[in-house]
């Protein structure tokens, strides 16, 4: 339970990383348009 | 794609969602949230972080004022549906929705029959109003079967900041029963949604944005973009859209799942879709499903029982129509928009027919190949990735940059 807590946890460490380095910030949302 | 938001709203009221502001507002709403469990501290804690939020996407003190005139006539109309129900006449629900659907294609374009329209007069600006609409509409329409009703709880509702600006439209009766704490999400792990949140900023921040450059929406008129990339920028549209849209939703449904809230999902792999009506069964799930519970169930209801059997066929059909069209004009009221729904509905219809007369006639082999075989299945599903990808540039382009374009990708001028 604990490795897999541990794992789940270092991947989401990895997947926040991969924003900020690969982050793109020049865009807004879609969604954002007047719907 | 900045422009959107810009003409909606005042440079200084912007708030995006990669922004370390709006990461701090959601964290102290999660901290908040999780620390007042209970009772009414919480819910007044809630409207405090919902009327931060509306802020940014509210522009000026008229369009503020008409969003507060919004929730309280809600809560009026739903009082009055639900004590005189009885008594209220039965085609009052129908002119409800009719007028509610009439006042947001006027609050929406206020160029829209100028002489008619009080908002060319006085334009509301409200990013998100197409979903506080069908938030106010579904409260008013069913609040006599809500176990329980509050302007607090409404107001909560309508504003809630998750849902506030796109979505997911959840329904009153599952927000009501987690804001009056009968319904908390007890997750033993923060894990599952900080993970969502991730993979909704992967989607949106890192893939969308960085495929952007490719897509059509580069294109202006004149540039002379080759064959092959015309045809990449626009397939690009609808997974770029996906992951825009769907990676919105992820962030928000994680941060809700933070304050105990379980959102309701908004896709479900709609690049599997084989043809137009398994798509939006796919896509936008809470606006397909409000509509077919608010529109096509009620005109399909009312076909069935006042019209005779012959003739009912095809008006369902033209029911299927009619629905499309109403969500393509519910996103704007543009030739664009209009085009995509006849495009969307022409093709819902097809698969109708296709479903009701055509398969059925076919051999056993011939069904094999055309319908259910792993080919034929794939076939279908990249030309309908195709078709809705096409048919997006109305969207964005309007009709005559749509078919310059179109004619271009097959290589005329």
């Amino acid at each position: 339970m604990n490795r897999r807590i541990f794992l789940s946890g270092l991947w989401l460490a990895a997947k926040i990383l991969i924003v900020l380095l690969l982050m793109n910030s020049g865009q807004t949302f879609f969604v954002y348009q007047n719907f | 794609m900045q422009s959107g938001l810009d003409t909606a709203l005042s440079a200084h009221q912007q708030l995006y969602l990669n922004s370390w502001h709006f990461l701090a507002f959601a964290l102290a709403a999660v901290l908040v949230m999780r620390l007042l469990r209970r009772g009414p501290a919480r819910r007044l804690a809630l409207l405090a972080f919902n009327l931060y939020f509306v802020y940014f996407f509210v522009s000026g003190w008229w369009s503020a004022l008409f969003l507060v005139g919004c929730v309280l006539a809600t809560w009026g109309v739903g009082e009055l549906q639900a004590r005189l129900e009885d008594r209220l006449p039965a085609v009052f629900p129908v002119l409800l929705a009719i007028a509610m659907w009439m006042g947001l294609f006027f609050i929406k374009d206020p160029q829209l029959l100028p002489v008619v329209n009080p908002f060319h007069y006085a334009p509301v600006r409200i990013v998100g109003i197409s979903y506080i609409v069908f938030r106010c509409l579904q409260y008013m329409l069913d609040a006599s079967v809500f176990e329980s009703r509050g302007l607090l709880t409404l107001a909560n509702f309508i504003l809630f900041f998750p849902t506030l600006i796109s979505g997911p439209i959840e329904r009153y009766e599952n927000f009501q029963a987690w804001h009056d704490d009968r319904a908390h999400v007890e997750d033993p792990s923060l894990l599952p949604a900080l993970h969502r949140i991730a993979n909704g900023m992967i989607k949106k921040f890192v893939l969308a944005d960085n495929l952007m450059a490719w897509s059509v929406y580069e294109w202006r008129p004149g540039d002379p973009w080759a064959v092959p990339l015309l045809w990449l920028g626009v397939l690009l549209q609808l997974a770029l859209l996906y992951l825009d849209f769907s990676g919105y939703c992820d962030i928000m449904i994680g941060i809700a799942r933070l304050m105990r809230f379980k959102l309701c999902e908004n896709f479900d792999r709609p690049w599997l879709a084989e043809n137009i009506q398994d798509f939006w069964n796919r896509w936008h799930i809470s606006l397909s499903r409000f509509i077919r519970d608010y529109v096509f169930t009620p005109l399909n209801v009312a076909i069935l029982r006042r019209i005779p059997r012959r003739q009912q066929s095809p008006l369902v059909t033209l029911a299927y129509f009619f629905t499309m069209l109403l969500i393509a004009l519910w996103h704007g009221t543009t030739w664009g928009f209009l085009l995509f729904g006849v495009c969307h509905g022409l093709a819902l219809v097809l698969s109708q027919v296709l479903k009701t007369y055509g398969y059925a006639r076919l051999s056993a082999p011939a069904q094999q190949l055309l319908v259910r075989g792993r080919p034929a299945r794939v076939a279908r599903a990249v030309l309908t990735y195709c078709f809705v990808s096409a048919t997006m540039l109305f969207w964005h382009f309007g009709v005559r940059q749509s078919l310059v374009i179109l004619v271009r990708m097959f290589g005329g001028s």
